[in-house]
């Protein structure tokens, strides 16, 4: 990849959409493989000699560290690449599954889940990520044996629970002031001996660290005799404590992550700290403060105790006594971790020197204070990542049947309805029975209930939002086959997949959208040869693009095809019938590309297999506008056509009047009714075919809705009329009987039913109903 | 005044980076390939850091930075990675090769000045 | 700006770049009893710190900078009597002797950090090139 030359920004989009999808890809492969490698773990747990469970795990673990590799996500690999060490050694049979290893992978299975997650949502791992990982493979390390090598063993215990480093106890005193009462973040640092020729200063990023509060400035090795003194290699090492976020700090370093250790540390270790050096210093053992405080703050974990109980039956087998160099290592390299000081000196010891220290480091366990033994064990049962199978601070999800949802909207809108009678009763409980007082505490009341059933109608609607990505999913695909079967050559770009909108609106653009995109397919981008003599690239570009727009959604279907010719579709549109000769010379080229939404209309010469079944752009305008949206096209000959969908955001919650109508019940849009009235049949005049009634003085025509729908006349004692305003013109519609007033989610008609005439849609209600929703404005 | 040398083969970038740095008071150094950088600094040009793309032609970031550092008067001097890769190899690569730190393009005036303010000394 | 030697005596001020550590490493070396003074230093790369710790040169003057006073005077050397500078105070005269024959020790030294740099004249050449900025009358080279 060369930056020159610079990529255009649609090559720079196309990446970036690239990215995402194979971001997304990723997100959704690592979560079916954690899935697998879950359920392989547990019947590995009831079975362990599972082969078969094993040869899975260890592949799952495999195939997330594999595309892991793709992205930015190193901490990610480092804790599945321990994780699949440890289960390597698993499937060769060095090693056995036990409980608590278990718990251990699964405690590293979900946190790579929670990172996943993480990813998805904000493309990064969390600062501390890098540390968790590190924790975790000191952990599984550890149980590989190899482990307490890595050093940090103990800092796994959870990042909660950190061990403070041993220098840390030492200092413990004037940390705690330093600290004043805030946690502070511990850094070591030891920089490269080379690391002056990569224009690093240590000092000046250290002096720099923010909210420094503590400093100590030492040697990585003592210093030679002057005349051997090279002041170019770096033999500096730092420790520090800093009042500011570990996630500032960790950035502030974040070039020389190799060479820090970083721990935080809450007021309270630190102060305990100090009063563990206190304690420590009339130890019998002499032990630095800084056992102390590893003494003090946490008892040797049990994988510690493990090991040295590993290390002292392998001491007293017969066959390992000349391994006693590798046995001291391994205690030496776990009182580190610990924050432990190595009792005996760097030469090897020998076993008969090594045996006590392991009984004395063992002893630990037993002079903790019972108390505070029993309380680790809890709190390690409790927030030790070797149980922390639940997952507090990642996104927690749950699936819910769409069915629920809609019960829970329409229950929603039955609680608004019964809230609307609280009016009335306020104005009863005022005029009939003359209570002033309970009439304004049942309006307060009113208003509580009002705001909050408001709130509920918002928190469902924003349940059923989904983002544009589910309908956007199946595109690449069809526009993959589409283009290969007119041997076009086009790149799909999508971009906006995250934005959000209601599910119906979602669903009921799949349809529109398809063809919007079939059409720019078949007719908008041209075959390779075509554009090559327009000197156009070979590789037409395809974009979907999504974003929010206020509280409309918009979609966006963008070709750089031959664009739409103004003259055409004139020529097409008058051929049609569809408009005069006359009225088509009167438009302009952007309103004469308009004429493609009229009904009838298709400016392909030969409807081609593909596109065109009888569905038009006039069907995508009507969807649109049955949701509330408006369609726009735009297209600039020879250099393409943008269709831009608009859609409000989440469906508006329709009030209705109910009518019911021979058992059927109807809903009228609430905001056309003007008024109820009952009259007597006789009241109502005909004058020749058309019927009115004079109102107020006022002559309004009516309306049978019975006749509208075809239904058989019906002659009650007494008409119910509702009066409605439609357009600048009022009318009466005779019903049956007046219903009552609804809140409902409106929910287009789709499919074959899309084309019904005189209703704007269904909504259920929570009795189960079904409402068809009356288009007043076309039928009357 | 502190000088920044920038190197970079777009101009458009060139152009944004000298902008930012020279409103926060830096001179700037402009080469807009790693040969015209060495040339520059041929002449004697001493700056006090240096900011330089990964991907260039012919001699990219990773050499640019090896020959840097065979220079007397960049020996020590911070070098900083422009980088679009995300790939922590190219960066650990980068860093064997004596580059001090990096930055992610798109490069956001604030990150930059961050990055200058922390690796020039009196700034 | 930087490191200026004069007497026996090295002015840190403002800030004062890793390329001057070999230099004052040399100079240091030369003569165990030549002080530095900090008072008017900014800032000093980890190179001249380390010099600086690995040394041990008496302080004639430790750093007036608020940050540097804070943070480094725990590993600086403790402040020197002597009240003059330049001239080569008793304290001085004491090491002058073992110290005649630092330079040629120090030599080694220097070979060994330019390791690695082919091109470059080397820290050693280069503090060479700068010597006619000390104006010691006592510089033994």
């Amino acid at each position: 990849m060369r930056s020159n030359p610079p990529l255009t920004p649609a090559e720079e989009a196309a990446r970036a959409a690239e990215t995402a999808e194979l971001a997304a890809s990723f997100v959704e492969e690592t979560r079916a493989l954690l899935e697998e490698a879950n359920g392989a773990l547990l019947s590995l747990e009831r079975n362990p000699d599972d082969a078969e469970a094993v040869n899975a795990l260890f592949r799952c673990v495999h195939s997330i560290k594999g595309a892991a590799g793709l992205f930015d996500l190193p901490a990610m690999i480092h804790l599945v690449h321990a994780g699949e060490d440890l289960l390597g050694a698993m499937r060769d049979g060095r090693l056995a599954l036990d409980g608590e290893l278990a718990d251990q992978l699964l405690a590293g299975l979900d946190r790579v889940g929670r990172w996943n997650e993480l990813f998805r949502s904000d493309g990064q791992l969390p600062a501390e990520a890098m540390e968790e990982a590190r924790s975790f493979a000191a952990l599984y390390r550890a149980r590989l044996g190899e482990g307490a090598a890595a050093g940090t063993a103990a800092a796994a215990a959870s990042p909660d629970r950190v061990r403070l480093p041993g220098w840390a106890g030492e200092a413990a005193a004037e940390l705690a002031a330093a600290a004043a009462g805030e946690a502070v973040v511990l850094v070591e640092y030891a920089p490269d001996e080379g690391c002056f020729f990569a224009g690093d200063d240590p000092l000046r990023l250290v002096l720099a660290t923010p909210g420094l509060a503590w400093l100590d400035i030492g040697t990585q090795t003592a210093w030679p005799e002057p005349v051997a003194f090279d002041p170019f290699a770096c033999n500096l090492r730092f420790r520090l404590a800093a009042r500011a976020p570990r996630e500032a700090v960790e950035h502030h370093f974040r070039y020389v992550p190799d060479c820090i250790s970083l721990v935080r540390a809450k007021a309270d270790a630190l102060s305990g700290a100090v009063s563990g050096a206190v304690s420590g210093a009339d130890a019998a053992s002499g032990d630095a403060a800084a056992a102390a405080v590893a003494e003090e703050e946490h008892p040797l974990d049990p994988i510690a105790i493990e090991l040295l109980e590993a290390q002292r039956r392998a001491l007293s087998l017969p066959g390992r006594a000349s391994q006693v160099e590798d046995i001291e290592t391994t205690v030496r390299n776990l009182c580190r971790s610990c924050g432990i000081d190595w009792p005996l000196g760097a030469d090897c010891a020998g076993a008969e020197t090594l045996a006590p220290v392991i009984d004395r480091l063992l002893a630990r366990r037993d002079s903790v204070p019972a108390q505070a033994q029993a309380q680790d064990q809890a709190a390690g049962a409790a927030s030790g990542i070797a149980l922390d199978r639940h997952d507090a601070a990642g996104e927690r999800t749950l699936r819910v049947e769409q069915g629920k949802v809609d019960i829970l909207m329409n229950l929603v809108g039955e609680l608004v309805v019964a809230k609307n009678a609280l009016p009335f009763l306020a104005r009863d409980a005022e005029l009939r029975f003359g209570s002033r007082e309970l009439s304004r505490e049942i309006k307060d009341k009113y208003a509580v209930i009002d705001r909050i059933s408001r709130q509920l109608q918002n928190a469902v609607m924003d349940i059923r939002m989904m983002p544009v990505s589910d309908l956007f999913k199946r595109f690449p695909r069809l526009v993959r086959d589409i283009a290969r079967k007119q041997d076009k050559k086009v790149r799909l770009v999508i971009e906006g997949e995250t934005t959000e909108a209601d599910k119906n609106i979602i669903e009921a653009l799949a349809e529109p959208l398809t063809h919007v995109l079939r059409n720019s397919l078949d007719h908008g981008i041209e075959k390779a040869g075509e554009r090559a003599l327009a000197g156009k690239d070979d590789l037409a570009t395809l974009k979907l693009r999504a974003f929010q727009d206020g509280d409309c959604v918009v979609i966006e279907v963008i070709d750089d095809g031959r664009g739409i010719d103004p003259g055409k579709v004139r020529a097409k549109a008058v051929e049609r019938g569809l408009l005069d000769a006359e009225r088509v010379a009167q438009l302009s080229d952007a309103q004469a590309v308009q004429l493609v939404f009229l009904p009838g209309f298709s400016t392909a010469d030969a409807v081609s297999d593909l596109s065109g079944r009888g569905v038009g752009m006039d069907a995508v305008r009507a969807v649109v506008e049955r949701f509330g949206g408006n369609v726009v096209l735009e297209s600039r000959s020879g250099e393409g056509t943008t269709v831009r969908l608009k859609l409000p955001l989440s469906m508006a919650v329709t009030r209705v009047l109910t009518v019911e109508m021979a058992g059927q019940l109807y809903g009228v849009p609430m905001d056309l009714v003007v008024e109820t009235v009952r009259i007597s049949p006789q009241s109502i005049r005909r004058l020749k075919a058309s019927e009115a009634v004079v109102l107020r003085d006022q002559v309004i025509p009516i309306a049978r809705l019975r006749d509208m729908l075809g239904m058989e006349a019906h002659r009650p004692a007494l008409e119910s009329v509702l009066i409605l305003r439609v357009g600048n013109a009022t009318v009466g519609m005779v019903i049956d009987d007046f219903g009552t007033g609804m809140d409902i989610i409106l929910k287009p008609f789709s499919g074959i039913l899309s084309n019904l005439s005189g209703f704007s849609g269904t909504a259920v209600l929570g009795d189960g109903r079904v409402l068809l929703v009356l288009n007043l404005k076309e039928i009357l | 005044m502190k000088t920044v040398m920038i190197v970079d083969d777009s101009p458009t970038i060139l152009m944004s980076m000298e902008s930012i740095l020279a409103r926060a008071g830096y001179g700037v150094l402009k080469a807009d390939s790693g040969e015209n950088a060495l040339q520059k600094l041929q002449g004697g040009g001493r700056p006090n850091l240096v900011i330089t793309d990964l991907n260039m032609q012919a001699m990219n970031g990773i050499d640019l930075i090896r020959n840097l550092r065979q220079l007397p008067q960049t020996r020590f001097t911070p070098i900083i990675m422009l980088t679009t890769e995300s790939s922590l190899d190219k960066r650990q690569e980068a860093r064997s090769a004596g580059a001090t730190g990096w930055i992610v393009k798109p490069v956001q005036p604030g990150d930059l000045l961050a990055v200058v303010k922390q690796m020039v000394p009196g700034s | 700006m930087g490191i200026s030697f004069e007497g026996s005596l090295a002015r840190f001020s403002g800030q004062c770049a890793v390329e001057e550590a070999g230099e004052l490493t040399e100079w240091l070396l030369a003569d165990r009893s030549r002080r530095i003074d900090l008072s008017g230093c900014e800032g000093l790369h980890a190179s001249i710190l380390q010099t600086v710790m690995a040394l041990r040169p008496p302080l004639a003057a430790g750093p007036v900078d608020p940050t540097l006073s804070r943070w480094l005077s725990r590993v600086l050397p403790p402040i020197a009597t002597a009240s003059e500078d330049g001239a080569a105070g008793p304290a001085a005269a004491e090491p002058d002797l073992p110290d005649a024959a630092a330079p040629a020790d120090a030599r080694p030294a220097r070979t060994r950090r330019t390791r690695g740099a082919k091109s470059t004249p080397g820290s050693g050449a280069a503090g060479r090139a700068k010597s006619p900025r000390r104006t010691s009358k006592a510089d033994p080279s």
